[in-house]
């Protein structure tokens, strides 16, 4: 049955700083032990933290990844509470960022040829600019590490345990490589690449990545105008539709939202609903 | 083509060229002006072309553009019709591609144009291009009683009056679907096997898709009473030929229903809109009963 948002395994296109989306705590460790045993079979050292509340026998048991035991026994697999870390890491980013990075140094000096990096969701609450620019910062500690080095991040966010404030901003800023069961986004030679069904479900989501898109197009340089590749979306529904014309309508005054790929319904559908002069489609894929 | 009818007049025409449209109205042109009544053209500089070249360049024909019947006091097209109706027999023609609304508001437009007085004296001709967009056809199918052919006049039997009842099922539909929704996360669930049922009833490719979308948005809007994030609904789908018919029942909202994002958006004047309007672009007739407690949208796709 197609009913749940169950997350696909995580592949190598899937990224190299990828956020997994998930409702539930077991749909997120459904994905997340897909994803692990995916790279402790390919021979990646993964270091793993885990919610202090909840601890890690999971990892182990029958829900978690098949290899986890004989990872944990290897060293392979390393796994440190989010109460551990703070402490590790003195409280602050600067010293999250010193401690991933001695992680990856001594997986790397271990003879490890890639390194994963993974973090169940912590709850943050978000409660102002100075602790979302904070988590950015943290964020994009990430990608300069897997600049530096083969590193693969997956951070989770599972909304269960976040809120509205947090669950928005954690999708805005990992519009680049966003895994939400259902639908995922990537970019790919520019363009925001959408693949699956984006519907009421995942609205919320989808449209916090998509401001994140064209938040980043306006920060960078070049051309602000989001090019969204919508060819591989199976189903858009009015939900979907919505975000694309609030997002559209929300542009800075220089920014238009090109939409290529998109297959007739949803055409209509934004048509149904006013098309805005930011918004246009083009039929190039 | 018959004479004009003492009454109101709907008809619907689907062309693949202005050429075409002329060719279709202009028996209906020339008895008009000949009766004594007005002409009015909203319609393609092509079809006015066509017009002037097929009556002449003196023909008292109206050409008003749709730009400046949007001006007009609210619902200045449906005001413009019924001026039209004076004297008794006016004529007007409308072509679709000339009007700059979305196609919730040409929806809604054409179904109050169905709700002006039956004896009002006048016809009114609509037009839209076969290779239109989907639910602009779907319009002109749903809301026009008869239509307009190059050989005549026939009944339409797509035409769903905007105050129908839909009784389901109809007497040879089969049930193929019972699913409960209990939540956003079961749609998903939900699409797949409405797409199942409507590959097994013979729809087309396209139809498919939109039959799932149909069901989908109407889900969405009985289990938006338990908004957010969730959605609680029973929905039955019935198999007839080549159609699904589709019934979604939930909890009637306790307080009024709240506009969806888009109603915050800037919209055309004057139109408010209904709860059922982007479902009916992806089906034939769609109604909304609300009792009670319970709150029940039928829906007929094709």
């Amino acid at each position: 049955m197609a009913g749940a948002r169950t997350a696909r395994p995580a592949g190598a296109g899937e990224g190299v700083h990828t956020l997994a989306v998930a409702a539930t705590v077991h749909e997120q460790r459904t994905g997340t032990a897909a994803w692990l045993d995916h790279h402790l079979a390919a021979g990646t050292k993964v270091f793993y933290k885990v919610r202090p509340d909840d601890g890690r026998d999971w990892l182990t048991g029958p829900d978690g990844p098949p290899r986890a035991s004989a990872a944990l026994a290897s060293g392979q697999l390393e796994v440190m509470d989010l109460a551990e870390v703070v402490r590790a890491a003195g409280g602050t980013t600067e010293g999250l960022r010193r401690l991933q990075e001695s992680e990856v140094d001594r997986g790397l000096d271990e003879g490890w040829p890639r390194i994963a990096m993974s973090q169940e969701s912590a709850g943050r609450p978000m409660m102002d600019a100075a602790e979302v620019a904070e988590y950015a910062a943290q964020e994009s500690a990430y990608d300069e590490l897997a600049r530096r080095a083969p590193v693969i991040t997956r951070c989770q966010l599972t909304a269960a345990f976040e809120n509205r404030t947090a669950s928005w901003e954690t999708a805005s800023l990992h519009c680049g490589g966003i895994v939400d069961g259902q639908w995922r986004a990537r970019w790919v030679h520019g363009r925001w690449e959408l693949d699956g069904e984006i519907d009421v479900h995942v609205a919320a989501c989808f449209g916090a990545a998509l401001h994140g898109a064209l938040r980043l197009r306006f920060d960078g340089p070049g051309d602000p105008d989001l090019h969204v590749d919508a060819s591989r979306v199976a189903f858009f529904d009015v939900a979907g539709a919505q975000s694309l014309l609030l997002a559209a309508h929300t542009a800075a005054r220089n920014q238009t939202v090109v939409v290529h790929g998109a297959g007739r319904h949803l055409q209509d559908l934004v048509a149904a609903v006013g098309l805005p002069r930011t918004l246009r489609f083009e039929s190039t894929p | 083509m018959r004479a004009p009818t003492p009454g109101l007049e709907h008809l619907g025409h689907l062309s693949g060229t202005s050429e075409e449209f002329v060719a279709a109205v202009l028996p209906r042109v020339r008895s008009t002006l000949a009766a004594g009544g007005r002409v009015s053209a909203v319609v393609e500089r092509r079809t006015r072309r066509a017009l002037v070249e097929a009556l002449g360049p003196d023909v008292a024909i109206g050409f008003p553009t749709a730009g400046a019947l949007r001006t007009a006091p609210s619902d200045g097209f449906l005001a413009h019709v019924r001026d039209t109706a004076t004297p008794a027999g006016g004529l007007v023609l409308a072509q679709y591609s000339v009007f700059d609304l979305a196609d919730t508001d040409l929806r809604a437009g054409e179904e109050e144009v169905n709700r002006l007085p039956a004896d009002l004296p006048v016809t009114l001709v609509c037009a839209c291009a076969h290779d239109d967009r989907d639910a602009r056809v779907t319009t002109l199918r749903a809301t026009h009683p008869r239509l307009l052919h190059a050989d005549g006049i026939r009944v339409n039997p797509g035409f769903h009056g905007v105050a129908d009842p839909l009784v389901l099922p109809r007497p040879d539909d089969v049930r193929v679907l019972s699913v409960a929704v209990r939540g956003t996360v079961d749609l998903r669930s939900l699409r797949v096997r409405v797409e199942a049922a409507a590959r097994a009833a013979g729809l087309a490719e396209d139809d498919v898709h939109r039959a799932v979308i149909a069901v989908h948005e109407a889900a969405v809007v009985v289990g938006s009473a338990v908004w957010p994030g969730r959605v609680a609904c029973a929905v039955q789908v019935w198999a007839g030929v080549r159609s699904l018919a589709a019934e979604v029942r939930g909890p009637k909202p306790a307080r009024p229903d709240v506009g969806t994002a888009t109603d915050r958006l800037p919209r055309h004047p004057g139109r408010r809109p209904g709860l059922l309007d982007h479902v009916r672009l992806f089906c034939r007739a769609a109604v909304v009963d609300d009792g009670d407690e319970v709150r029940t949208i039928r829906l007929v796709t094709g």
